[in-house]
C-alpha cells in the first residue's frame, strides 16, 4: 500500500548543506517570471508601448489593473519566498558545513528577498493608505493567516535584508551572486526609497571597485548571450534549464521584430517614444527598429540570453541623480555621470557646463527613460517617485492623468484568494 | 449533402498494405474453408435419402444349390438392401433350389422364412435376419420403413444451434441437435409433428408430412426479465435484480460513428450523459451518469473490460512544445484510451448507475461503472462474420462568419464610429498587413472554414471467428479503422486483434482467457485553443491564404491553414489488455475464480512545428515516450444454493491493483536544416522523465438471497485501501444493500395479473468512492529545477496525513414493470446522491508556497429520476414496430464547501483550475456580470448591478474606476453547464427482410458561456478578428431599434463574463437513422447478409447561436476527467460530424 514517489523529495530530506543551495537555485528559476512581468507590465502601464497581439495587455493600458494579470506575479514571488524561508526555518546553524559555506547561503537567501520584496512593495504597496504585501520571514503554513505590513516596515525589512547579504557576502568567497550584485541593488533600493546618501554610497562603491566596465557601443551591452562587463546582475539563461519562461524569452517574445508573433511595439505617442526616438542617439538606432506600422524594441534580440538585472550606466544615473538630492546642487562628478553615457549614445548631446539642479534632474529622468527603457521597469518606478502624470489616452482626452488620478489605480490588487483567505486589505487590518 | 471529390492515389504505408494483403489471404483462405465444411455436409446428406419397402422391389432370382447366404448375397447384388445377420443364426445345412420371376423382395423372403427358422424385418436399406420365435412364424417378414427425418436448426444469425430439442410431440422420443445444428430423427409415420425448442428460441411444431429434410430456423424469444445481466464480479437474472443497472445490447449500440464504443450510450441508457465534443479522430468523449459527482476528481465512470479496469481519459498527457507557447495545449485532443477497444467485438454492456450496484465497484464506482463483456465462441459450427464499412461525414455545422464585403462593411462603420476619417481607413486601420495592398484586400473573399474542413471518409473492416467445441470455445477478431476525418491533416487508424478462448479442462477446471492488442497511429491537427480550425475567427477574409510567391500570408501560429501545415503531431500507441482466469468447482455450488489481468499501455509521440510558426522562430520539435501498466489480481469465491423457494448466492473476493505510469521525453529546439526534425538532431537538447505509481488493496463481501424469487435481497461490502491517501485515511469502506420485491408475484396481485404481468419494487441504499486524484497529493514535496545548470528545488506540493476518500452516497427508489406479456415494459428509479468530503484543490494562501491543496472538503448532490419505457407497438407476421424512450432529470448542487472562508465559493479564478463553485449552483457555474441589453439610444451595453440598477457601460467605468473593478464586485453565479433533461425516443422497424430505426437525442437546460465573444465582437481594434455574423445585427442608429450588439468601434476589449454571451444550448438530434435489408440464405456459401445505410447527426434543431460549432460542446477545455467548464472560446473548439454510412456484413 506504501507507494513512494521516486521522483521528487520530501521536506525531510532536506537537512543539508547541499539542499539550502538546491533551495537558493530553485528560488533563482522561480523568480523569472516574476522579474521579466515587472518589466512588461509596467511600460503598459505608463503606456509606453502599444499592443499589437495581446488582448490582455488592454487592462494595462486602460489601467483596468485586475487579478487575473497580476496574480500569477504575486504567487510567483511568494513561490520562491517560501523557498527562500524554507532554508531560514531550517537550522542551518547546526548543518555540516564552514561558516564561508553558510554565509553564502544566507547571503543569496537575503539578497533574493531583498530583491523580491523590493519588487512586491514597488507594485503592491499603496503610498497612500500605507500599507503593502504581508511580509514573512519563515515559510507561511497552508493554516496561518497574515496581515498587510506597512510600507516602512517593508522598506526597514527590504533594506536589513539587503545589507544582510552585503555582510555575508563580505564573509563568503563565492555565492549564486555576489557581493557587488547586492551593492548595485541596495543602491536601487536606496534611490527608490528616497535614502539618497546611502543609494549614493552604494552606488558609487559599485563604480569605484573597477569590477565593471562601460561599453563603448550601447549595443554591446545586449549581444547573446550577455556576458558584457557592464553587467552587475543578470539572471542566467542557460539552454540547458530546460524551456522554461525565462525573462529574456518573455521579454524577447512580447517585443520582438515580426508583424505577427510580437505582442506588443513602442507607441509612438508614449513619454518613452518622445524621447527614445532620436536618429541621432545610439541607445535608439542600435536597440530599436522600425518598420511601416511598428517600432519594435530589440533590447533582447533572441530569447537565448542572460537578463541583464543591473547594470552599471543605472549605477552613473543613480549615483548622479542621489549626488544631487543629497548636496541640493550639481557638481562636476554629476555631469560627468551623466556625461559618460551620453559620449557613447550622442556625443552631441554631452553637458559641457553644469546646468541647474532642476534642469540636471529633468536631464537625468529623460536619460534614465533613454538608457535603461524596457529592461526593468524604471520610468514606472520613477514616476512613482516624482509623482509625476501619465499621458491620458484618447479616450481620456488631452495631457497628462495627474500622480493623484493614476498612483490607486496602477496599484495592484491581491488576489482574490488571498483577500478571501487573509482578509487581506491596504487600510491596516 | 456531398460534393464528392476522386482523390489522387496514394501509395498506402507499407504497413498498412502488409495488413491489407494479410487480410485478403486471410478472408479467401476463411471462404474457401468455409465452402469445403459446406460441401461435405451436402454428401453427407446425399446419403441420408430414405429407401424403398421390400415390397415395392421386385427381382428376379434364381436359386440353385445356394445357401442362406449366397441367397442374401444374390439378393443384395441386385437390389440395394443389405442383410445384417449374426453368423450363427444363418449355419444351417439347408440349400435352395427355387426360381423367382418379377416377384417382390418380400414374397422371396416370406419363402424363404417358411423354408428356414428365419424372420425378417427391414428397417430401410437394412434387412435384419434373426432366428424366429414361435409368435414371428405367424408374419415372419415385416417390412417397417421407419423413416427418418433429418436438417439443420439455425438461429436467428442462420448459423447452426446446438442443443436444440427435437421431439415427436405427444410422446418421449427424440433428440437433440449437434454442435452443428444438425439432427436426424426416425419416426414411426407421416403424421407426427416435431416439436423443436430450445432456451431463447421460440419452440416450432412441424408437421412432417413426406418430407425427409426439414431445416428450421428458430426465432430468438428474448423474455427481458429472465436476461442475465452481468453485475460486479458475477451475474444475476434481470428479474431478480435489486440495483439499478442497464443492460445495452451490442445491437443498440450505435457506435458506429463515435470515436469510441462508449459514445454510442448516447440516448439508449437513462441517466447517461454522453457528451462528444469534436470531430478529431480518436477523441475524448465524456460520460457522466446521473450527474456529476465530483468537483475536480476524475468524474468519469469506471470502465471494466472483461473484468479489469480500465484507466479511461487520454492516453498521454504530452503536450506539443507546450512549454514554447502556452496555447498549444493539445491536452483535450489526445488520443482516448477507450477507442482502442474496437465496437464490433463488444456483446454487451451494463451500466451500474445506483450504489447498489456500483459499490460492489466501491474504490472507483463513485461516479457510476460500465461493465463491458466481449464476444465470445459457441460450441458448435464455426462461425465467420465479415464486415465493412464506409462513410463519408462533414461538419455538423459551419459556424457563421462574415465575408469579405460584409467584413469591410463593418469595420469601416466601427473605424467610422470611432471618430476616424473613413478616407484614412486603408491607410491607418492596420488591415494591411504583410505587404497586402488594399486591392488585392478589396479582391480577396476567402472563407476559412473552407480551408481547414473537407469531406471526411471513415473505412472500418472487421473479421471475426467463432465457434469450439463443447469443450472448447474461442473468437477471434482482426479489425482494421482508417479515417480521415473532416478536419483536414487528420488521419486516425487503428488496427486491432482479440482472442478470447474458454477451455473445459475437466468437470471442475475451466480456464479461459481474454487478449486485444490494438495499434493506433493518430495524425492530429491543432483544434481547441492550440489553432487549426480553431483559429477560422483569427484571420480576416480581406486576407489571401498564401502570397503570390506560394508562401503563407501573415504566417504564425494563427494562421489555421499554415499552422495545421508546418506542425506535425502524431501519437501512436499500443495498447494490451490480457487477462488469464482459472475456475476450480470445489463442491456443487461452490467455485472459486481466480483472474489476473494486464493492461499495457505504450504511447510513442513526436510533435514538430516549424519556425514559422513559433512565437521565437525557431523549429521546434518533441518525442514522449511513455508506458503504463497495470495489474490486477482478483480472487473470488463464489457459493450458490437453491433450496426449494430459498436461493442464495453468496461471494467473497479480494482484489489487488497495481498500475505504473512513466514518460521520457524529449524536447529539441533549432534545427540548422529543414530536413531535420528529431529531438536528438536540435541545437538545444533538453530531457525530462516522471514517474508514479498507486496500488489498491480491496476486500469484497457479497450476500444475494431470494425467497421464491420474489422477496429479493442483496447486500454487499466492500474496504479498499489506496496508496493515494494520507496514512491514517487510506482506507475506504463501502456498504450497500438493496431490497426488491416482485409484487406481481403474489396472489392478490392476480386480478390484474393479466395485463400487468410483471411489477417490481426496488430500494437501494450505499456507499461509493473516489479515489481519482493523483498519486502523491497526501505528501509534501519538493520538485527539482534547473537554475544555470545546477540543481534547485522548489515547494511542489503541501499534503495532508489525513487526506481520505471522497465518498458519495445515493439512494435508489425504483420499480420494473410489464404491461400484457411484455409488450410494454419499463423502469423508473428516483434517486438522491450525496457526495461528501468533496477532493478539491483547495485554493490555499499562495504565500504557502502553493496555490492549491488537495483537501476533502465540500458536499455535493444529484437528485433526479431515470425513465426508461420500451413497447411493442405492432407485432404481426412480417411486420415489426417498437419504441424505446429513455429520460433523465437530475439537478445538479454544490450544497457546502465547508469552509467558512470560501463559503461564499470558489471562483474559476481563484485557482480550481476553470471551475466555479458555489453553494447552491451547479458544479463549474459561471460567474458573470448581468447584461441589460443594448441601449437603443446610445448604443451602449448596459449591465446590472447587484442591487439591480442599470448600469451602462460608461457609467459602470466612471463609478467603479473600472470595469473589472465593476465586474468585480457585481458578478453572481449563472447558468448551468449541465443538462436538467436528457435522453432520447427510439423506434425500430422491420418488414419482412428489411429493418429500420430513428434515434433522437436530446439534453435540455444547460448553458454555455463564452467569454471569448466580447473580443469577438469588437474585432476591429489592435485584435484584428473576424467576427460572427450575428454583428450585422449592431447597433446603428437610435432610430432603428432591436439591435442586440452594442455599437461597433475600434476599441480593444478584453474581458471575460457577462451574460451577454450565456448562451442556452438545449438541442434535439437526428443521431442516428438506420435503414438495413437482412437476408438469411441456406446458400453453402454464405449463410447471411446485412447491408445497411446509417446517418449519423443527420439533423440538429438547437437554441445554440449559429457561431456554436456544435451544441454538444460544453466547454471541455483540458481533458473530460475533470468539470472544467471552458472559460470562453466556442469559437475555439472544433466542429462535429454528421455522417452517412454504409455497412455490409457477411455471416458464412
Amino acid at each position: 500500500m506504501d507507494n513512494p514517489p521516486n521522483i521528487g523529495l520530501t521536506p525531510d530530506k532536506l537537512t543539508d548543506l547541499a539542499s539550502a543551495e538546491a533551495l537558493l537555485y530553485g528560488a533563482y528559476a522561480q523568480i523569472r517570471p516574476f522579474v521579466s512581468q515587472s518589466a512588461l507590465y509596467s511600460a503598459g502601464m505608463m503606456r509606453d508601448i502599444l499592443n499589437r497581439n495581446r488582448g490582455e495587455y488592454d487592462n494595462f493600458y486602460g489601467h483596468e489593473i485586475s487579478t487575473n494579470m497580476t496574480s500569477w506575479q504575486y504567487t510567483s514571488a511568494f513561490q520562491a519566498l517560501g523557498t527562500i524561508n524554507k532554508i531560514f526555518s531550517d537550522d542551518l546553524a547546526n548543518t555540516a558545513a564552514t561558516e564561508e559555506e553558510k554565509a553564502s547561503v544566507l547571503a543569496d537567501a537575503h539578497f533574493l528577498r531583498a530583491l523580491i520584496y523590493f519588487d512586491l512593495n514597488n507594485y503592491w504597496g499603496d503610498p497612500i493608505s500605507g500599507y503593502t504585501v504581508p511580509l514573512l520571514e519563515f515559510p507561511l503554513g497552508i493554516d496561518d493567516r497574515v496581515s498587510c505590513a506597512t510600507t516602512a516596515d517593508a522598506m526597514a525589512f527590504i533594506e536589513t535584508e539587503i545589507e544582510s547579504a552585503r555582510t555575508n557576502f563580505q564573509v563568503a568567497s563565492a555565492g549564486i551572486s555576489n557581493y557587488y550584485a547586492a551593492t548595485a541593488l541596495a543602491a536601487r533600493i536606496y534611490f527608490y526609497h528616497e535614502k539618497y546618501d546611502l543609494a549614493y554610497a552604494r552606488a558609487d562603491e559599485v563604480i569605484n571597485s573597477n569590477q565593471f566596465s562601460l561599453e563603448s557601443d550601447v549595443s554591446e551591452v545586449f549581444v547573446a548571450p550577455g556576458n558584457s562587463n557592464e553587467i552587475i546582475f543578470k539572471i542566467m539563461f542557460n539552454s540547458v534549464d530546460g524551456s522554461g519562461v525565462s525573462p529574456s524569452a518573455r521579454i524577447f517574445e512580447a517585443y520582438q521584430n515580426s508583424a505577427t508573433n510580437g505582442f506588443y511595439s513602442l507607441n509612438p505617442n508614449g513619454v518613452a517614444a518622445g524621447l527614445i526616438m532620436d536618429e541621432t542617439d545610439a541607445r535608439y538606432t542600435s536597440l530599436y527598429s522600425a518598420d511601416d506600422n511598428y517600432v519594435y524594441v530589440e533590447k533582447y534580440s533572441t530569447d537565448q540570453m542572460h537578463y541583464q538585472y543591473i547594470r552599471l550606466a543605472e549605477m552613473y544615473l543613480t549615483r548622479a541623480e542621489a549626488d544631487i538630492m543629497v548636496n541640493g546642487s550639481v557638481n562636476q562628478q554629476d555631469v560627468d555621470d551623466i556625461n559618460v553615457l551620453r559620449n557613447r549614445a550622442k556625443p552631441s548631446s554631452v553637458l559641457t557646463s553644469i546646468p541647474t539642479k532642476d534642469q540636471t534632474l529633468d536631464l537625468i529622468f529623460e536619460d534614465r527613460i533613454k538608457e535603461l527603457a524596457f529592461e526593468l521597469g524604471d520610468h514606472f518606478l520613477n514616476t512613482k517617485r516624482l509623482k509625476l502624470g501619465i499621458i491620458k489616452t484618447e479616450d481620456e482626452g488631452e495631457g497628462f492623468k495627474t500622480y493623484a488620478e493614476w498612483i490607486e489605480l496602477l496599484l495592484y490588487p491581491f488576489p482574490a484568494t488571498e483577500v478571501d483567505i487573509h482578509g487581506l486589505t491596504r487600510s491596516g487590518n | 449533402m456531398f460534393s464528392f471529390q476522386i482523390s489522387q492515389k496514394k501509395m498506402l504505408p507499407p504497413k498498412i498494405l502488409q495488413f491489407s494483403i494479410h487480410l485478403i489471404y486471410g478472408m479467401a483462405l476463411f471462404i474457401w474453408l468455409s465452402q469445403g465444411i459446406v460441401l461435405a455436409k451436402v454428401n453427407n446428406r446425399a446419403q441420408n435419402n430414405n429407401f424403398e419397402s421390400i415390397k415395392k422391389v421386385k427381382i428376379n432370382l434364381i436359386l440353385k444349390d445356394d445357401d442362406i447366404r449366397s441367397t442374401f448375397k444374390k439378393i443384395e447384388n441386385k437390389t440395394s438392401f443389405v442383410f445384417a445377420y449374426d453368423e450363427k443364426d444363418v449355419v444351417m445345412n439347408r440349400s435352395f433350389n427355387v426360381s423367382y420371376v418379377d416377384q417382390t423382395v418380400y414374397t422371396v423372403l416370406v419363402d424363404i422364412a417358411k423354408k428356414s427358422n428365419l424372420n425378417f424385418r427391414q428397417v430401410n436399406r437394412r434387412i435384419n435376419v434373426q432366428k424366429s420365435t414361435s409368435e414371428q412364424r405367424l408374419d415372419p417378414v415385416i417390412s417397417k420403413q421407419e423413416r427418418s427425418v433429418s436438417g439443420i436448426v439455425y438461429d436467428e444469425l442462420n448459423e447452426g444451434l446446438p442443443g436444440v430439442n427435437v421431439v415427436i410431440k405427444g410422446t418421449s422420443s427424440g433428440t437433440i441437435t449437434d454442435y452443428e445444428g444438425n439432427y436426424r430423427l426416425n419416426i414411426p409415420d407421416e403424421n407426427i409433428t416435431l416439436v423443436f425448442s430450445a432456451i431463447g428460441y421460440d419452440d416450432q411444431e412441424i408437421l412432417v408430412g413426406a418430407r425427409s429434410v426439414i431445416d428450421v430456423t428458430l426465432g430468438v424469444n428474448v423474455k427481458e426479465l429472465e436476461e442475465v445481466v452481468v453485475m460486479g464480479y458475477g451475474t444475476q437474472i434481470k428479474r431478480k435484480m435489486t440495483s439499478s443497472v442497464s443492460r445495452v445490447n451490442v445491437e443498440k449500440l450505435n457506435s458506429a460513428a463515435t470515436n469510441s464504443f462508449e459514445g454510442g450510450l448516447q440516448g439508449i441508457v437513462p441517466g447517461v450523459q454522453v457528451t462528444t465534443s469534436s470531430a478529431l479522430g480518436g477523441s475524448a468523449i465524456r460520460v457522466r451518469i446521473r450527474g456529476t459527482s465530483s468537483v475536480s476528481a476524475n468524474s468519469e465512470p469506471l470502465y471494466v473490460i472483461d473484468g479489469i479496469p480500465i484507466e479511461s481519459g487520454e492516453i498521454s498527457t504530452s503536450q506539443p512544445g507546450g512549454s514554447i507557447k502556452e496555447w498549444n495545449l493539445q491536452q483535450a485532443a489526445n488520443t482516448n484510451v477507450l477507442a482502442s477497444l474496437n465496437p464490433a467485438d463488444i456483446e454487451s454492456m451494463e451500466v451500474l448507475k445506483d450504489a447498489a450496484a456500483a459499490a460492489i465497484y466501491g474504490s472507483r464506482g463513485a461516479n457510476g461503472v460500465v461493465l463491458i463483456t466481449t464476444k465470445n465462441g459457441k460450441a458448435g459450427v464455426t462461425k465467420v462474420t465479415v464486415s465493412g464499412s464506409f462513410g463519408l461525414s462533414e461538419a455538423t455545422n459551419r459556424i457563421g462568419l462574415l465575408n469579405a464585403e460584409q467584413y469591410l462593411t463593418l469595420a469601416k462603420q466601427a473605424w467610422y464610429n470611432s471618430g476616424f476619417d473613413i478616407a484614412d481607413f486603408w491607410s491607418n486601420s492596420g488591415v494591411l498587413v504583410d505587404g497586402l495592398t488594399q486591392e488585392e484586400a478589396e479582391r480577396t473573399d476567402t472563407d476559412w472554414i473552407d480551408q481547414v474542413l473537407q469531406v471526411g471518409k471513415v473505412a472500418d473492416y472487421n473479421v471475426s471467428i467463432s465457434g469450439g467445441s463443447d469443450k472448447t470455445t474461442f473468437y477471434l477478431s482482426a479489425n482494421i479503422k482508417d479515417q480521415t476525418t473532416i478536419l483536414r491533416g487528420n488521419k486516425y487508424q487503428r488496427f486491432g486483434t482479440r482472442l478470447n478462448v474458454d477451455h473445459q479442462m475437466n468437470e471442475k477446471i475451466s480456464v479461459g482467457g481474454r487478449f486485444m492488442l490494438t495499434y493506433i497511429d493518430d495524425k492530429q491537427v491543432p483544434t481547441n485553443w492550440a489553432g487549426g480550425v480553431s483559429n477560422v475567427s483569427e484571420m480576416l477574409p480581406i486576407w489571401p491564404v498564401r502570397k503570390a510567391d506560394g508562401s503563407y500570408f501573415n504566417v504564425s501560429d494563427e494562421h489555421p491553414v499554415a499552422g495545421n501545415d508546418l506542425r506535425t503531431i502524431n501519437l501512436k500507441s499500443n495498447q494490451i489488455l490480457g487477462n488469464w482466469y482459472l475456475k476450480y468447482k470445489i463442491i456443487e455450488g461452490l467455485s472459486l475464480r481466480t483472474e489476473l489481468g494486464s493492461n499495457l499501455l505504450f504511447n510513442d509521440d513526436f510533435h514538430f512545428r516549424e519556425g514559422q510558426i513559433t512565437s521565437h522562430g525557431r523549429s521546434v520539435s518533441s518525442t514522449v515516450n511513455g508506458k503504463r501498466m497495470g495489474y490486477n489480481w482478483k480472487n473470488i469465491l463464489n457459493y450458490t444454493k437453491i433450496k426449494g423457494q430459498h436461493s442464495i448466492d453468496l461471494l467473497g473476493a479480494s482484489e489487488i491493483q497495481s498500475y505504473t505510469s512513466k514518460s521520457n521525453s524529449v524536447f529539441g529546439d533549432t534545427f540548422i536544416n529543414s530536413t531535420l526534425t528529431r529531438p536528438q538532431d536540435a541545437a538545444i537538447i533538453n530531457a525530462s522523465n516522471g514517474e508514479s505509481s498507486y496500488s489498491f488493496l480491496s476486500y469484497i463481501g457479497r450476500v444475494n438471497y431470494d425467497f421464491a424469487g420474489r422477496y429479493l435481497v442483496s447486500m454487499s461490502y466492500r474496504a479498499d485501501g489506496s496508496s493515494r491517501f494520507g496514512p491514517e485515511n487510506r482506507w475506504g469502506y463501502f456498504p450497500a444493500v438493496s431490497l426488491g420485491w416482485v409484487i406481481s408475484d403474489e396472489n392478490f396481485f392476480a386480478p390484474i395479473g393479466n395485463a400487468l404481468t410483471f411489477f417490481k419494487m426496488r430500494l437501494s441504499y450505499g456507499l461509493v468512492g473516489n479515489s481519482e486524484i493523483g498519486d502523491y497529493s497526501y505528501l509534501s514535496t519538493y520538485a527539482t529545477s534547473t537554475y544555470n545548470a545546477n540543481t534547485g528545488l522548489g515547494l511542489a506540493n503541501v499534503g495532508d496525513d489525513k487526506l481520505g476518500w471522497e465518498t458519495t452516497s445515493q439512494l435508489n427508489v425504483g420499480i420494473s414493470f410489464e404491461l400484457f406479456q411484455g409488450r410494454i415494459s419499463g423502469e423508473v428509479d428516483y434517486y438522491n446522491k450525496t457526495t461528501k468530503d468533496l477532493l478539491l484543490p483547495f485554493p490555499v494562501s499562495q504565500m504557502s508556497g502553493v496555490s492549491l491543496v488537495t483537501k476533502n472538503a465540500g458536499t455535493l448532490t444529484n437528485k433526479g429520476y431515470d425513465m426508461m419505457l420500451s413497447s411493442v407497438n405492432i407485432d404481426v407476421n412480417s411486420f415489426q414496430w417498437s419504441t424505446s424512450v429513455t429520460l433523465n432529470y437530475n439537478e445538479n448542487r454544490v450544497t457546502s464547501l465547508g469552509d467558512e472562508l470560501i463559503e461564499n465559493g470558489i471562483s474559476a479564478s481563484q485557482g480550481l483550475g476553470s471551475i466555479s463553485i458555489f453553494p447552491g449552483y451547479p458544479v463549474g457555474v459561471n460567474q458573470l456580470v448581468e447584461w441589460a441589453g443594448v441601449d437603443q439610444v446610445t448604443g451602449e451595453d448596459t449591465y446590472l448591478d447587484l442591487e439591480g440598477n442599470t448600469l451602462s457601460y460608461s457609467q459602470a467605468i466612471q463609478e467603479y474606476g473600472s470595469f473589472a473593478n465593476f465586474s468585480q464586485e457585481n458578478r453572481k453565479p449563472m447558468g448551468n453547464p449541465w443538462p436538467k433533461y436528457t435522453g432520447g425516443v427510439e423506434n425500430r422497424f422491420s418488414y419482412k427482410k428489411f429493418y429500420g430505426s430513428i434515434l433522437f437525442t436530446f439534453a435540455t437546460g444547460q448553458t454555455y458561456e463564452d467569454g471569448y465573444m466580447k473580443a469577438l465582437t469588437q474585432p476591429f481594434g489592435g485584435n484584428k478578428l473576424n467576427p460572427p455574423t450575428h454583428l450585422l445585427n449592431a447597433w446603428s442608429s437610435p432610430g432603428r431599434g432591436g439591435a442586440n450588439v452594442s455599437q461597433l468601434t475600434t476599441s480593444n476589449v478584453f474581458w471575460e463574463g457577462t451574460s451577454e454571451h450565456l448562451y442556452s444550448t438545449d438541442y434535439l438530434r437526428l443521431r442516428d437513422l438506420t435503414i438495413g435489408y437482412k437476408i438469411r440464405t441456406k446458400s453453402s456459401v454464405v449463410k447471411g447478409l446485412d447491408l445497411s445505410l446509417k446517418m449519423v447527426n443527420a439533423l440538429t434543431f438547437t437554441k445554440a447561436p449559429d457561431f456554436f460549432w456544435d451544441p454538444e460542446f460544453t466547454g471541455v477545455v483540458q481533458g473530460r476527467q475533470s468539470n472544467n467548464i471552458g472559460a470562453g472560446g466556442a469559437f475555439k473548439q472544433s466542429p462535429q460530424a454528421k455522417s452517412i454510412i454504409l455497412g455490409l456484413v457477411i455471416n458464412l
